[in-house]
Parts: structure tokens; sequence; C-alpha cells
């Protein structure tokens, strides 16, 4: 009781001393293009890189090392969830019964299945020219999957394929970094040329790292979905 | 002579990492071999970095983006040692695997210590600030993924650790990226060189906010007290292996992240050093005594692993070449004494199926070998005279000395910590070589491709403890490249 009394109090005043900090000393609002790195993203990013979405300029060309590792986090983090859970299904005889889905359901995600994997694709191949990217069209692929998953009990998606798609797209990415260093001596180079910008082929590597990133995002997310299936069952 | 680039380090780990797992879909025993060939080119690479880096910097650009615009690697004779390390440790580890995650995925635990690899490197050898927290969410979340390796009996113990480490974890990236953020906020720039430029110049209140929030995350991936508590369990619950990779690979990059930050970004802000000295000496002492109080043999080494994380903290903060010089010599020291004590207990451990201390008893005469190796390590920590500890002790000392009244007083502190670890090491040695056995039968010695990475690393802990000329040549210029700043290095961008 006292113990907790005392985090409590301290954690209040840290959070008041934080709090008021940051409200007196965060230049909210203040135009900082002018002191940083911000300024040469901001009016050289697209003909720089030759894409029209600055962010996706940011994130795969300019800092595209981190986003390597990001994919990298990801692909840590599903091959920890699926060694964290082998062999670790719950014992015979405490299986959970599953209700099968109403027609509606099944109907619905047979319509809508193409669709959602049709919707992730687009979000991926346009990285370059609008909002999205990558990541984000390999979440919504891996709904998709999900509502597979939601509409037939017995859905199974293939390891073997999957891991064999993961492992392909993923060393595409690194491919591509360690072919620019043996281009022109640096890792991650754009050794394509940009296009005109808001073209769909333009702007470089960034088109063929992003639909590589689409494809693992969306199979490593499965897989882990799949990996919980597993473990329910 | 080759050149290889310092960014291949990270290429081939994850091309690699990418690569097992479809490999072992038609030959299920590759995964073994294709890591310890990336391990061994990271060996080569690191090696040859090593020697270039003692001449120059070597700098590597990444997307061809000059630095401040993109991410840069900038590998002093530092960093290019600490890789060096990181691959050395790893690729002896290896060896020593077999029979330990036998029972277990090990296509999965071969990706996961390549990337693991891979990720401690990337923190050693990267210049912007992003790309550290980046590397060092790989390294995390992949040490969490091998915690939770363990089988059988320990499975239960090695989950609660796991998600202990994991919220702990997750706190830690959380304070780093927040800090990372206002650190942007106050500067506009994400590059080390230009950060360590523009700190001088930015909001007082928020670059201090920063480095408390920065050295409250490293902090505890460098196991400093209060934030330590996953430390205990991780390293007791973690299968073997697992362990001596967390000591000897995963808190040194953490380590060596929070040092990096605090002299070369904040240019060793006298605010962080007396934090870092104040909570340095506590870590030193609740480690010790803590170890003196266990009955667990791994969780012992584990505190004692605390403790000499303390001393490395009181012997950066105190900020002067000589205690620079001592504080990465019992770095290197507790890496490969550490390193070699947990393979040594985890053999023991392996053999005698406890982790009791209490059942140590005699035994030099049930398996001599592994006994002389533990003994060896356990003299190299405690600070004995003709091994690696006593010098980077007496060299900690002799830098704290040139500190006045007060290094005296930390002094004092060091040796009485010294005198604790004395204790309770020499407790276990006692046990091992002079009480008799209950059973006296003889139990099998690991086989030689284990006994092997052991040998190595009692060599070397000999080689630092009789020929320290050889290291000092390193790590004179690392200390120096420390107190110079990174301002000069990349012309300051």
């Amino acid at each position: 009781m006292i113990k907790k009394s005392i985090a409590l109090i301290l954690i209040a005043i840290l959070f008041v001393a934080i709090f008021f900090t940051l409200a007196n000393d965060l230049p909210f609002g203040d135009n900082r293009t002018t002191t940083g790195v911000s300024d040469k993203y901001i009016y050289h990013g697209v003909n720089d890189t030759g894409a029209s979405n600055l962010v996706t300029a940011i994130v795969v060309n300019y800092r595209g090392f981190d986003t390597l590792g990001e994919v990298t986090v990801l692909f840590v983090a599903a091959t920890g969830v699926g060694a964290v859970l082998y062999n670790m299904g719950r014992p015979a005889g405490k299986k959970r019964k599953k209700t099968e889905a109403s027609l509606i359901v099944r109907t619905g995600s047979r319509i809508l299945f193409p669709m959602m994997l049709l919707f992730g694709a687009y979000i991926f191949v346009h990285g370059h020219l609008t909002p999205g990217g990558g990541f984000q069209g390999g979440a919504v692929i891996a709904t998709a999957f999900l509502f597979k998953y939601v509409s037939d009990t017995r859905y199974h998606i293939d390891h073997n394929k999957f891991t064999a798609t993961e492992s392909v797209v993923g060393m595409t990415f690194a491919l591509v970094g360690i072919m620019g260093l043996l281009l022109t001596g640096y890792f991650l180079f754009n050794f394509l040329p940009n296009g005109s910008p808001g073209e769909l082929l333009s702007a470089g590597i960034i088109p063929i790292i992003y639909v590589a990133i689409g494809i693992k995002v969306g199979a490593e997310l499965t897989g882990i979905l799949d990996n919980m299936m597993e473990v329910e069952q | 002579m080759v050149n290889i680039d310092p960014t291949l380090m990270i290429g081939i780990p994850l091309f690699m990492g990418f690569l097992i797992p479809s490999v072992a879909i038609v030959w299920k025993n590759s995964p073994r071999y294709l890591a310890g060939f990336t391990i061994l080119f990271n060996l080569i690479a690191s090696t040859l970095l090593l020697i270039r880096s003692l001449n120059a910097p070597v700098i590597s650009v990444l997307g061809g983006w000059q630095p401040p615009y993109g991410i840069v690697f900038v590998a002093g004779p530092l960093g290019s040692m600490l890789a060096l390390l990181i691959s050395s440790m790893t690729m002896l580890t290896w060896f020593y695997l077999p029979p330990h995650i036998k029972e277990g995925n090990e296509t999965k635990f071969y990706m996961l210590f390549i990337l693991l690899m891979a990720g401690a490197t990337g923190m050693v050898l990267t210049g912007d600030l992003f790309n550290l927290f980046v590397f060092t969410e790989i390294t995390s979340i992949a040490s969490f993924s091998l915690l939770a390796y363990s089988r059988g009996k320990d499975e239960k113990e090695a989950v609660e650790a796991t998600i202990k480490y994991m919220i702990i974890g997750s706190l830690s990236s959380a304070f780093f990226l927040i800090g990372i953020a206002l650190l942007y906020g106050a500067t506009g720039t994400l590059n080390m060189a230009d950060l360590a430029s523009k700190i001088p110049s930015a909001n007082h209140n928020l670059v201090m906010m920063a480095l408390a929030m920065i050295i409250t995350g490293l902090g505890i991936e460098a196991e400093m007290f209060p934030l330590n508590g996953w430390t205990p369990d991780a390293y007791t619950g973690a299968t073997h292996p697992v362990s001596v990779m967390f000591a000897s690979v995963v808190v040194k990059a953490g380590f060596f992240a929070l040092i990096r930050v605090v002299f070369l970004i904040f240019g060793a802000a006298t605010e962080a050093l007396q934090i870092l000295m104040i909570f340095g000496l506590l870590t030193l002492f609740v480690g010790e005594s803590s170890a003196l109080r266990q009955t667990d043999l791994k969780r012992m080494l584990a505190y004692s692993s605390i403790g000499q994380m303390g001393l490395l903290l009181v012997a950066f903060s105190l900020n002067n070449q000589t205690a620079l010089v001592g504080g990465l010599y019992a770095m290197l020291n507790h890496a490969i004494a550490k390193g070699l004590l947990f393979m040594a207990a985890g053999s023991f451990i392996f053999a005698l199926g406890t982790r009791d201390i209490s059942a140590l008893n005699g035994m030099g005469k049930r398996m001599p070998v592994t006994s002389a190796l533990f003994t060896i390590g356990a003299f190299s920590i405690m600070g004995l005279p003709f091994f690696g500890g006593f010098i980077s002790k007496i060299v900690i000392i002799a830098g704290s000395m040139q500190a006045g009244t007060e290094g005296m007083l930390v002094a004092i502190l060091i040796l009485s910590a010294s005198l604790i670890e004395l204790v309770y090491f020499l407790r276990v040695v006692h046990r091992i070589w002079m009480r008799e056995p209950e059973d006296d039968s003889r139990l099998k010695e690991a086989p030689f491709t284990q006994m092997f990475p052991m040998i190595v690393l009692a060599a070397f802990v000999f080689l630092m403890g009789i020929y320290p000329q050889a290291f000092f040549k390193v790590l004179i210029p690392a200390a120096q490249e420390l107190l110079r700043g990174l301002g000069t290095m990349i012309g300051g961008a």
C-alpha cells in the first residue's frame, strides 16, 4: 500500500514536471523548415527521388535503410511468435468449440476476398503516388485472410508457400540494397531512372521495394494470424 | 587488401535471415550451416574493418544521400572493436549451440540468432540516432523471441521472464523514441554529428528532457539499477547459449549505445555523467550484494553481470582517458569472461539437471575440464592477477585517482565491491574443488565442439591478463574517439 502510494506520487510529480516543460518549451506552430533537414526534403524531394508522395520519398529513399530495419523488426516479431507458439497447442479434450459462420458471412467473404486483395495491392503499388505504401497495403491483405479464417472454420494457409513467398520478397529488398552497393558504392542507392513524377513507373527503386514490402507484410501478418489460430485448436 | 563495406555486415545477415526459412523447406539441416557462414562473413568483415579504422574512421553513406539528409555508418576504432566483439562472440556461441536448442524450432532459432547479431552490429556502427532506435528494436525483439525459446523444465519460467522483459523493453523503446522525437523537435536533425553541433544552441530544457528519456530508455537495455528488474529472470529462464548472448552481446550493445549518446551527442554533459555515476555505484552494490545471496548458479551470474555493468557505468562517468580505457577493458573482459562462465555453467547444468549451487560439490573431480574453465572465468571477473579482470580494475582505479578526493572515494567503493565479488565467486570455486561430492561418478564432459569456444575464451582471458599492450593498441584510440566527440569526424556534416 505504502509502496503503491509512493509510486503514484512519484508518477504524478514526473507527469507535472514533464507536462509543464513540454507545454512551455516545445516550439509548436513555429516555422521550423529553415532550421533542420526538412527544407531539403520538402523543396527537393520530388526532383531527387521522382516520388510525388513525399512521405514515401523520405521513408523509402532518403531513409530507406530504416525501412529495411523496420521490415526486419516485423519479420523478427513474426518469427518470434512462431518460435514461441511452436508445440504450444492446447491439451487434447480442451478444444474450444467453433461455430460455423452464417450463410451471409460466407457468401459475403467470397465476394469481398478478391476485392480486398486487389485494394491492398493497389495501396502498395501506388505507394509512391498516393497516401499509403507497403506496410498499409500488406495490412489490408492480411485482413482479407483474416476474413477467410472468420468465415470458414476449416480454412488454412499453406505454410510452405507463404514462407517461400516471404523469403523471396525479403531477399529482393536486401538484394536491391546490395545491388546499389555493387553498382554505385552506396548501399540502397537508387540505381534506376526517376522517370516523370506522377506516373506509375517512376521513382526508381521505390515501387520495387514497396511491392516487396507489401507482399512481405501481408504474408507475415497472415502467418502470425495462422500461428495463433493453430494454438486455439 | 580487400575492403568490405560496413553496411554489408547488416545487408548479408538480413539477406540470409530471409533466405534461411525457404532453404529449410527443402534441406532441413541447412539453417545451422547458413547461419555459421553468415557469422563467419561478419567476423572477417569486422576484423578487416577494425584494421582499416585504426588509420581513419570508415564512413559509409547509405543510399548516396550525404549526411545529415541520409543515414550514415561511422566505424571508428571503438565501433569496429565492438562489432568484432559481437561477431566473434556470436561465432563462439554458434559452436556451443547444438544440444541446447534441440527441442524447439531450430530454423527459427538460427534466423533470430543471426538477426540478433545484425541488430547489435547495426547498433554499434550507425551514425544516425533514429537508425540506432531501429537497430535497438531489432535487437530487443530478437532477444525476447530467443528468450522464449526455452523448452522443457524451464519453459514456464522462460515465458514469465519473456513477458516481463517484453513489457519493460517496450517501455524502454517508448522512452527512447520520445527522447528522439524531442531532440528532433529541438534541432531538426537526426544525424549524430549534426545533433552534436546543434545541441549547444538548442532549447536547454527540451534537450535535458530528451537526455533523461534516452538515459531511461537505454538504461533498461544496459541493466542500470533500478531499471534492471528483467535481468535476473531473463538470464535464468533463457536457454544457456542465449544467456551467453545476453551477457556478451545484447547488454554490451545497449550499454555502448547509452555511452555513445551521452558522450558523442550530448558532449559528455556533466548532468548526465553525475546521474550515471550515482546510478552506476548503486547498480554495482545492489548487483554484487544480491549475487551474494543467490543459491541458483545462473541467477548468481546474472546479478554479478548487473554488478559489472555498474562498474562500467562508474568507469565511464569518470570521464578521463585512463578511466575510459579501463572501462573499455572491463567491458571486453566481462563479455569474454562472463560468456565463458555462462557456457561452463550451462555445461554443468546440462550434465547435472539442476541449477542449484550446492549440487556443484566436488565437480572438480566429476567434470575436471569444465570446472577448470569455469574457475578461469571466475578468477578473471574477480580481478585476480594474471587475468584480464585484474588489468581492467587496476586501470579503472588509476583513472579514478585522477579525479581528486571524490575519485578516491570511488576507488574505495570499487575495491569493496570487488571484495563482495571475491566472496561469492570463491564460495562456488571452493565447492567445485574442495568439497567431496555426494555422488562420485564421473559425468560426461561436453564434446570438443562445445569445449572449443570455452577454451578460446579462456585463452583470451589469459592473454588479456599477461599481454594487455596488444589490447591497449586498440583501446586507447577508442577512448580518445569518445573524448574527442563526433564534430571533427564527419567535418560537422
